[in-house]
């Protein structure tokens, strides 16, 4: 497969603070690739460094095969970006806003008239086609958003962060345009702080923090880097130290902790694990609350490798 | 594809009603408020007294001598010449007992102390000697002098109009801005989105620059037809020059407010408009603005100044068009105001091309 981007060793500095610390990335074409982290970790940056917004004080961006600069006219007219923030004029309507972005790009009148219908339909629009920005709720928004960013037809398509403020519903209708985009031959740069997201959209993920790449791969391949395979979760009152050091003792466990009320087992590998706390448990007096068995997150992959959540930083 | 730019850049801005309607309002407003407070004392003044000046002959110039004769004769004679040496005419001057000294050499100069009015009759008349000086009759001295006295009838109060009308030009300077805030993606996020498009950064900026000119040459014209028809100012018989004046003013202004904007400082979108602000504020002020006569000392003591300051420039070229017969000061004052439009454009251009950010 070609490598769409490729960033070598970039460093990039605001004054004293390094947001991009040797930074290394491959983007393979046909991919939907995450770039994951909390706030400040350094995807926006990325981003913009890859787009040859920012400055970078060392390191190589190709894209395409190419160095990217400010003036590679060439290589830009295959790249959309969907910015964090919405980025369209106020004073024109749906239709004018993505009009005028995509003439940006398409210079043949008639190319630009189907270009733009067909990004009204793919954002579905069509209803508000003559409403202007400030008329329209957040998810709609964030889909005309959309729209100017994708117009064109871009091979190569930047999401940063676009379902932040979104409702549940336009949040999983911009999901699903994504993976059509994906469908149709686009590869996708998705930067986001929800994990969620990421783990179903992205086909490889780089997690970040501080502007380092702490681990890259599929989504299995970063699971596989911790130790935990399951997590078990049970609401009760009252456990003894006794019942505790027996929890320890069971085959395949990896940590127990007990705060508030509610005990966390934690299993690097084995069968049946639920059914071997509950039997521990069968010799507690008390009654139990809620009981659930979890697979690890990302975000278990971040707390491992950094020592803290990927939530608390977002 | 640059009228599709241009279609759409005309259409946020013409949308953008609160801009519209101020960028509107304000040359009116303030008009209204000047001819309501003014309104009963202006007036034409005639040259009810000759003035006084000394005539200091280093050379015999027997044709001068005969033209100033023609002109400080008579019951309209336009100067009265003091018999004074040179050291007695300059301490006449510093006194303000005579307007002027002309000094008679191989050329000839003129030395000049007093109101706007005055100081104009004294250098038209030599302007007008020198025009003439090589086939001059008696029938044209005598139209000289009429021509001259003619001239000194000027609105004393029209000067406000025409630094209001200035000051209207500058204030395109605010759209010029906000036209480069969305170009940089440093200050917007539209200036991003752009900023990553294969679109060349001089047909964008072109095609910014002429939807801001349009829209403000509409406003400024709309506010001198408001003058001139509703308020009865009088501009004087050349007004279909004045609108020339309005449009490279306009571009003036439009240009110093890209070139604010694109430079480095200050950083922010907000410390570029207080800038702005301030600068025109402060270009309207050295243009007689708030105060008479501080546009005639710094072009004595300054004149490169009043040669950069494009509301001067507006200024000057209205005044021009009022007291002159030719059209030489007029266009000198346009080709001033078209020479700082082109090289605020192209240094706005040379600084946002292919720019990249050290943060956005």
């Amino acid at each position: 497969m070609a490598h769409v981007i490729e960033i070598n060793n970039l460093v990039k500095r605001y004054k004293e603070l390094v947001a991009l610390d040797h930074f290394n990335l491959t983007i393979e074409e046909g991919e939907i690739f995450g770039l994951l982290g909390p706030n400040g970790s350094g995807k926006t940056t990325t981003i913009n460094c890859i787009l040859s917004l920012l400055t970078y004080d060392k390191g190589c961006i190709k894209v395409f095969g190419k160095e990217m600069k400010p003036n590679s006219y060439d290589i830009k007219k295959d790249i959309g970006v969907v910015m964090q923030n919405v980025a369209v004029f106020e004073e024109l309507t749906v239709y004018e806003n993505i009009d005028y972005f995509c003439g940006l790009y398409i210079k043949d009148k008639n190319l630009r008239k189907q270009y733009v219908e067909d990004a009204i339909n793919f954002v579905e629009l069509s209803d508000f086609r003559k409403f202007k920005p400030k008329k329209l709720s957040g998810g709609l928004l964030r889909r005309l958003n959309i729209a100017c960013g994708i117009a064109h037809k871009p091979k190569l398509i930047f999401f940063d962060e676009p379902t932040v403020a979104v409702d549940p519903q336009s949040r999983n209708k911009i999901l699903e345009g994504i993976q059509e985009l994906n469908r149709q031959g686009a590869t996708i740069v998705y930067t986001s702080h929800y994990m969620e997201e990421v783990e179903q959209l992205c086909s490889r993920i780089v997690i970040m923090d501080k502007g380092k790449s702490l681990a890259m791969g599929t989504k299995e391949e970063l699971k596989g880097m911790i130790g935990c395979t399951e997590k078990i979760t049970v609401e009760v009152a009252d456990l003894s130290k006794e019942l505790l050091s027996n929890m320890e003792q069971l085959s395949d466990v990896d940590q127990v902790t007990y705060e508030n009320n509610v005990l966390h087992v934690s299993f690097r590998g084995g069968r049946h694990n639920l059914a071997h706390v509950m039997n521990v448990l069968a010799d507690h007096p008390g009654n139990l609350g809620k009981i659930y068995s979890e697979l690890p997150t990302l975000n278990d992959v971040f707390l491992e490798i950094t020592g803290t959540e990927l939530r608390d930083h977002a | 594809m640059f009228f599709h730019y241009l279609r759409y850049n005309l259409l946020s801005m013409l949308r953008t009603k609160e801009v519209v309607f101020w960028t509107f309002l304000f040359p009116i407003a303030l008009s209204t408020f000047m001819f309501a407070a003014f309104g009963n004392i202006i007036e034409t003044t005639e040259m009810a007294n000759p003035i006084p000046v000394a005539v200091i002959y280093e050379t015999e110039v027997p044709i001068f001598e005969k033209v100033v004769e023609t002109v400080s004769t008579g019951k309209d004679a336009i100067l009265e010449v003091k018999n004074l040496k040179e050291k007695e005419a300059l301490n006449a001057l510093k006194k303000g007992d005579i307007t002027g000294i002309y000094y008679v050499n191989d050329k000839i100069s003129l030395q000049i102390k007093g109101d706007e009015l005055q100081e104009t009759v004294l250098s038209g008349f030599l302007d007008e000697y020198l025009q003439r000086k090589e086939s001059l009759t008696l029938a044209d001295m005598e139209a000289c002098k009429e021509k001259i006295t003619s001239q000194g009838n000027l609105d004393n109060l029209v000067s406000y109009f025409y630094a209001i009308l200035a000051m209207s030009c500058l204030f395109a300077s605010f759209n010029g801005l906000d036209r480069i805030k969305g170009l940089q993606a440093n200050l917007s996020t539209l200036g991003a989105r752009r900023g990553v498009a294969p679109t060349k950064k001089s047909v964008i900026i072109l095609s910014e620059f002429l939807a801001g000119l349009l829209l403000q040459f509409a406003v400024t014209s709309v506010a001198f037809l408001y003058m001139w028809k509703v308020l009865g100012v009088n501009f004087g018989s050349h007004v279909a020059q004045i609108f020339p004046i309005l449009l490279l003013g306009s571009a003036s202004g439009l240009s110093l407010g890209m070139f604010i904007g694109a430079l480095k400082f200050p950083r922010t979108i907000n410390g570029k408009m207080g800038f702005a602000v301030s600068f025109s504020m402060l270009l309207s002020v050295a243009d007689d603005l708030c105060a008479p006569n501080i546009r005639i000392t710094i072009e004595h003591y300054l004149p490169i100044f009043n040669r950069i300051n494009p509301a001067a420039l507006v200024s000057d070229a209205f005044y021009a068009l009022s007291v002159y017969d030719t059209y030489t000061r007029y266009i000198t004052n346009l080709c001033y105001l078209g020479a700082i439009t082109f090289v605020l454009c192209a240094a706005s251009y040379l600084v946002i091309r292919r720019n990249r950010y050290a943060s956005l």
